[in-house]
Order: structure tokens, then C-alpha cells, then sequence
């Protein structure tokens, strides 16, 4: 039995950010068969959203809003089912939170999704984040063609270096290994996954470095330290991995 | 203009609230809600466990909301 103190402070981490992504999961579930608890959280947003006031407002990049929406537009066709571009939008705050627990000092973070339940016919989605904040890169895997497809969204021409696409499974050894390097126009070729298995796709990591122009010299990634991690997001996912 | 007056009381409200708090306290509800930071940043820079520094959340939000809610 949770003691109605431990409820509101739940609540109020659970407003500042400071639940671990487990608890901040549970929460966002149980606040909608708990009235009392989703009250708590709208008094704790109205308490402190004056400290938003704090906050000088910064207007983002010229263009950003447009290339997210390109981007989305381009996943949406995408996608045999304009549902998992919904799924894909519900989820954003969820990976965010997952990546900023599991991100260790690195300067890209990865995560990857999978948006439907049906697996082998839906493609995956892995969102590259710079610092947490704003989604650098977004990968779809369409797992049936086997078909992948790279879409910068904050990414910037890496001047005289080039980002590399890699992926690493313990089948594939200790090791990442490289999917390929990224022309100018973010451009991979479609059919670099073609030899993978569907499961293996499914479970695997997927990592951009940024590299020496051309990728990288000694086939291992020299650029910042990757990590990715794998969200099934379809139904039911919520009593699995999150 | 009237929600612009409310906003700045409000604002006027909490920021006593807050100064009532020990500094690190204060500081640490901030870089949390507006920095994002999670617990565990909060214990590196703090250099606590962090266990304290869940304990510190709790009594500066307990803290904040005697004050706002008096």
C-alpha cells in the first residue's frame, strides 16, 4: 500500500523528471486508472511552471520544424500503416527518457524501436539523438524487404568527415560492424541489410559514428562511443522490455 | 494581462518559496526540472549518494509545497 506522501512525492519527481525511467513508466500508467494520483501531478505542474518563466526563450533553427515534418512525412510513406507514425510520436517521450538513463557519455545515443506487434511485416525505427535533445538521424528497417532508409533531421554535413552506420550482435562477435558510410545527402545504400536475418535485425544495435572522410580506416568505429538499445513498442510492449 | 499578472505573481510566490530552501537544495530542483538532470547527475555533481539526493528532493519539494500550498 503506497502511503498518500509517497503518492505526491512520486507525483512531484514524476513532474521534475527525477524518476528512474522504470517508476516514470509506471506512473504515466497508473496515472490514468488513478484519479487521485493524476491530480497530484497536474497540482505539482502548476506549482512549479513557474519556473518555466525562468527559461529566456530561444527560437529554434530556421528550418528544423520543417525537416522533422519531411521526416516524419518520409516514415509515414514509409510505413504500410499510418498508425505506427502515431506509435512512433506517443513514444518519443519514452525513448528520450530511456536513452538519457542509459546514455554513458556519449555524444550520439541511439535507440531503436520496433512499432509494430506483428514484427516480421513493420519496420523499425531508430532515432539518433545528439545530447539527449533533438533526434539527429531517423533509421527505418523495414524487415520483410529487408530495406533500410536514413533520414538526417538535426544532422549537419559532417564538413571533411563522414558519419557511418554501423550495427553490432553478439552473432556477429564482440564487435560492431559497419553497414556503411553515408554520402553527402545522409544517402546509405538501401539494401546494405539485405544479408541479415529478420531476427537478428530485430535484436541488434545500431550505432553513426562520425568517422574520417570516407569511414572509418581500421573498420571499427574511432569516433564518439555509441550505444543502442532496442524498445518493442507494439502492444503488450509495456509489460515487456519497458 | 491579467494572465500576464498572475504569471509574475506566481513567479514572485515561488521564488520566496525557493529562497527559503538551502541553496543546493534550491539548486538542485532547478537543474532537475529545467536542465533534465536525472538523480544519478544530480548525486555526481552534488558528490552525494544517490539516495541523498532523493531525500533531498523530497523534503525541498515537501518544503515547496508547505510554502506555496500555506
Amino acid at each position: 500500500m503506497i502511503e498518500r506522501d509517497d503518492l505526491d512525492m512520486l507525483a512531484a519527481e514524476f513532474v521534475l523528471g527525477t524518476l528512474p525511467v522504470e517508476d516514470r513508466q509506471r506512473v504515466q500508467r497508473l496515472r490514468t486508472t488513478h484519479p487521485e494520483l493524476d491530480a497530484q501531478i497536474l497540482q505539482w505542474e502548476s506549482r512549479l511552471s513557474a519556473l518555466n518563466d525562468e527559461i529566456e526563450p530561444v527560437d529554434p533553427a530556421p528550418g528544423l520544424f520543417a525537416r522533422i515534418e519531411r521526416s516524419i512525412d518520409q516514415l509515414e510513406q514509409a510505413s504500410s500503416q499510418h498508425n505506427e507514425v502515431v506509435k512512433l510520436r506517443q513514444q518519443v517521450s519514452r525513448w528520450r527518457l530511456s536513452t538519457a538513463a542509459a546514455s554513458i557519455a556519449a555524444i550520439l545515443l541511439i535507440a531503436v524501436m520496433m512499432l509494430e506487434p506483428t514484427p516480421t511485416k513493420s519496420p523499425y525505427v531508430a532515432v539518433f539523438q545528439h545530447n539527449d535533445e533533438q533526434p539527429a538521424f531517423l533509421l527505418t528497417v523495414d524487415l520483410a524487404r529487408k530495406q533500410l532508409n536514413i533520414q538526417p533531421v538535426t544532422a549537419r554535413p559532417a564538413g571533411n568527415q563522414s558519419y557511418q552506420l554501423w550495427i553490432k550482435d553478439d552473432e556477429l562477435g564482440p564487435t560492431p560492424r559497419s553497414v556503411g558510410v553515408l554520402n553527402e545527402h545522409f544517402e546509405v545504400d538501401p539494401a546494405a541489410l539485405t544479408n541479415y536475418d529478420a531476427e537478428l535485425l530485430r535484436r541488434a544495435t545500431f550505432g553513426i559514428s562520425l568517422e574520417p572522410r570516407g569511414g572509418s580506416p581500421t573498420g571499427q568505429p574511432t569516433g564518439p562511443a555509441l550505444h543502442g538499445f532496442l524498445y518493442p513498442t507494439g502492444e503488450g510492449a509495456d509489460t515487456n522490455r519497458l | 494581462m491579467i494572465d500576464r499578472i498572475d504569471d509574475v505573481q506566481a513567479q514572485a510566490r515561488l521564488n520566496r518559496c525557493f529562497e527559503e530552501l538551502d541553496k543546493d537544495r534550491a539548486d538542485m530542483v532547478r537543474l532537475a526540472y529545467l536542465n533534465g538532470w536525472t538523480r544519478d547527475a544530480l548525486a555526481d555533481y552534488f558528490e552525494q549518494p544517490v539516495n541523498t539526493v532523493k531525500t533531498w528532493l523530497h523534503r525541498a519539494l515537501k518544503q515547496l509545497k508547505r510554502c506555496l500550498d500555506s
